[in-house]
């Protein structure tokens, strides 16, 4: 925070002004917001619109198929207009966690923390979409054929569990990061408990085998247990960003005298004299 | 080297731009095929041999340059990790969700070629492949909305004394992502302007990302050179 | 926080300081919340057996038969012995006789691979005899719930192999991540007992 800042005003529009203007963590913190209210979308479009969780019966019969996208039809368009929307925000929280590997104490964290950006956001892509997707496209005719609705219904969920790879990889690499790091950025106990997330990928596989008992899309073990564990992860992993956040150096601004340097001559060095930060050599 | 080529990465933009164009020109219909066509009647068009033919002949030419506009967005990304949080996660953020975008074109893409493919499958199939094709091309607009929204934070967060793009990027970045709003809800219904031939689904959403990328061309580019001119006066 | 540190005689910086308090301050900061939890999360998946097992009682009878005890009791037996080398080469550890623990740390991996290799046995000799994951439903908790268990005996091992680096390295000798390995191998060794109990002895 340069020393020309202003103290913080009260008000809280006043108060977010001044953060985005001179809080050189503004862009982490608002990627930490994201995570939250992203996922409380996915949670009400996927558990209260969708109806799509929890996930209905694997074994129905065609005429099943064909009465669930009849019912929930305009209700599953509708809530995955909502999340096509807001999807895109959850590569902010895997921007934010990846960024935060890279100031690990740890042999070529920036690798790792690229391999997790890249993971985590090959498996919403495919994931989210595909299933957005075949669901819309389902829903909309269901007059179709109803063994293509049916086609499109397996689809759907198998391909929402079948991007178990970039999940297992994502999480097992931000596993890895947070046991190894010196800096313990991330406290070691919440390291172990990542081993959980990537678990529950190994553990949904069954999933797209059987179509009955708990092994199932819609199983005690492959759905409930998984999906309460996953929650109840998700719930420290928010609380844990927040301290790394607090932690953490904030972001370097290694082109600040460049940018100065852009404007013409005699305004460029006064402002950074007056901030209080000497210009460094490019 | 003469030095018009240290601009190739840009100067691809605008060339990509006009190939573009021309795959879209050749494209049997102008405007999408109306979402309420019966199965027979979709099965029709894509039996009819010229419009097979030039289905496959301007997918195949937009799947050559799907992933063509990378060269403006990746400097755009640069151009983000000149900004004042450039040292944060928002550029890297941005490379990714255009990403996203040109995946989900390219989904889009396979299923019309699927669907040209083999006109003799049931007309039911077709059908379901045009469909599948006409909501991957239309709705997953989020990733634009991403991009924008990326970018426009960025763009707000800047250093006022010294910013790497002028504030109308900003502000631009934040209309375009309104527009792009209403076509997420592109599957909704089959006729109106939300259908995917709908004015608000397709004219609105390929309108503002000609304008955007247009607009983003020219920003690119300014700021690229103002960063030239420095490092020649340097 | 600066000006207290100040007149300090180490020379530390304040971030340095805080960062070493970081890492003691927690006694938490170990495996033990992730071993409850791990036990809560197996304990439900045994909730689930029984409940079936009640359910489908004939089935889940009649399909035990087609698992071998002899590899069951061979795998309980290598387990009890690993955990026992374990406990000798923390004790060795604790005593600062560093190549002693090193043997007995290569011996439990030793024996943790013997399991692996026993299982995998097991499994193939079933397979083999027609006993596949979507036979019936008995053997869909069998095959799944030894795999996860496997599972979790591999990433014993490779906490076993990391400890056997430390105790290698004179700079890196750490009797905290020997205790949370330990901790974590016998966690395993105490769920094969529970399902050694649950799916083959229980009748």
């Amino acid at each position: 925070m340069s020393a020309a800042a202003p103290p913080i005003p009260s008000g809280m529009v006043a108060k977010a002004r001044w953060h985005l203007r001179h809080n050189p963590k503004a862009d982490l913190w608002v990627a930490w917001w994201s995570i939250p209210i992203a996922y409380n979308i996915m949670g009400m479009v996927y558990f209260t619109i969708t109806h799509m969780m929890p996930p209905p019966d694997p074994s129905k019969s065609q005429a099943e198929v064909v009465e669930f996208f009849t019912r929930y039809g305009f209700e599953i368009r509708l809530g995955f207009g909502v999340m096509l929307v807001s999807l895109a925000f959850l590569v902010w929280a895997n921007g934010l966690i990846g960024w935060l590997i890279m100031k690990m104490d740890l042999p070529h964290a920036k690798a790792w923390g690229y391999a997790y950006m890249l993971a985590m956001c090959g498996g919403g892509f495919t994931g989210a979409y595909m299933s957005a997707f075949t669901m819309s496209v389902a829903s909309l005719r269901p007059d179709r054929d109803p063994a293509m609705l049916q086609l499109l219904y397996d689809a759907t969920y198998i391909s929402f569990d079948g991007t178990m790879g970039f999940f297992l990889f994502g999480s097992l690499i931000w596993t890895y990061a947070i046991l190894a790091d010196k800096s313990r950025l991330f406290p070691k106990w919440f390291g172990y408990t990542c081993i959980w997330n990537f678990t529950t990928e190994f553990l949904v596989s069954p999933a797209v085998i059987v179509q009955t008992g708990p092994f199932s899309w819609n199983g005690t073990i492959a759905f409930w247990i998984d999906t309460i564990v996953y929650i109840g992860w998700q719930v420290i992993y928010v609380f844990m960003l927040y301290y790394a956040i607090k932690r953490v150096d904030p972001p370097k601004d290694r082109f600040r005298s460049m940018r100065l340097a852009n404007l013409p001559g005699s305004r460029g060095t006064s402002v950074a004299s007056t901030s209080g930060l000497s210009p460094q050599p490019a | 080297m003469p030095r018009i080529l240290d601009h190739t990465l840009l100067l691809s933009v605008p060339v990509i731009g006009m190939i573009w164009i021309a795959a879209f020109l050749v494209f049997p219909t102008w405007t999408p095929l109306p979402p309420t066509l019966s199965a027979a009647d979709v099965a029709a068009f894509y039996s009819d041999s010229g419009n097979a033919t030039r289905v496959q002949y301007a997918m195949i030419v937009f799947n050559w340059f799907e992933i063509g506009m990378v060269g403006l967005y990746a400097m755009i990304a640069l151009q983000m990790g000149r900004m004042s949080h450039g040292g944060g996660p928002l550029a890297w953020v941005y490379m990714a969700v255009t990403l996203g975008g040109a995946c989900m074109f390219a989904a889009a893409n396979c299923f019309w070629i699927v669907a040209a493919y083999r006109p003799d499958r049931a007309p039911e199939a077709i059908q379901l492949l045009n469909d599948l094709g006409w909501i991957c091309f239309s709705v997953p607009t989020g990733f634009l909305i991403g991009q924008a929204v990326t970018l426009a934070f960025a763009v707000f967060l800047d250093d006022r004394d010294g910013r790497v793009f002028p504030i109308w990027v900003g502000w631009l970045n934040v209309l375009a992502a309104i527009a792009w709003v209403p076509a997420a809800f592109g599957a909704l219904y089959l006729t109106g302007p939300l259908a995917w031939n709908g004015w608000l689904t397709f004219d609105l959403r390929i309108g503002t990302f000609a304008i955007y990328n247009a607009a983003m061309f020219a920003a690119a580019w300014t700021a690229r050179n103002r960063l030239a001119e420095r490092d020649l006066a340097a | 926080m600066a000006s207290t540190n100040a007149d300090s005689s180490l020379d530390l910086t304040p971030a340095e300081i805080d960062k070493a308090q970081r890492h003691d301050a927690n006694p938490l900061d170990g495996i033990w919340i992730f071993i409850v939890g791990d036990l809560f999360i197996f304990g439900s998946y045994f909730v689930t057996y029984a409940l079936w097992r009640n359910w489908q009682h004939d089935v889940f009878l009649s399909a035990q038969r087609n698992l071998n005890l002899g590899f069951g009791l061979f795998n309980t037996m290598v387990l009890l012995v690993s955990s026992w080398f374990l406990a000798a080469a923390l004790k060795a550890m604790r005593a600062a006789d560093w190549d002693t623990s090193g043997r007995w740390t290569l011996a439990t991996m030793a024996c943790g691979l013997v399991f692996v290799v026993s299982k995998i046995s097991e499994w193939t000799v079933e397979v083999g005899h027609g006993f596949v994951f979507t036979s019936n439903m008995f053997s869909q908790f069998y095959f799944w719930t030894t795999g996860v268990h496997l599972l979790h005996v591999l990433f014993g091992l490779l906490a076993l192999f990391r400890l056997y680096l430390e105790v290698k390295d004179p700079t890196c000798r750490n009797v905290a991540t020997a205790e949370s390995a330990a901790a974590f191998w016998h966690m395993v060794d105490l769920l094969w007992l529970v399902i050694f109990a649950l799916m083959y002895l229980t009748r």
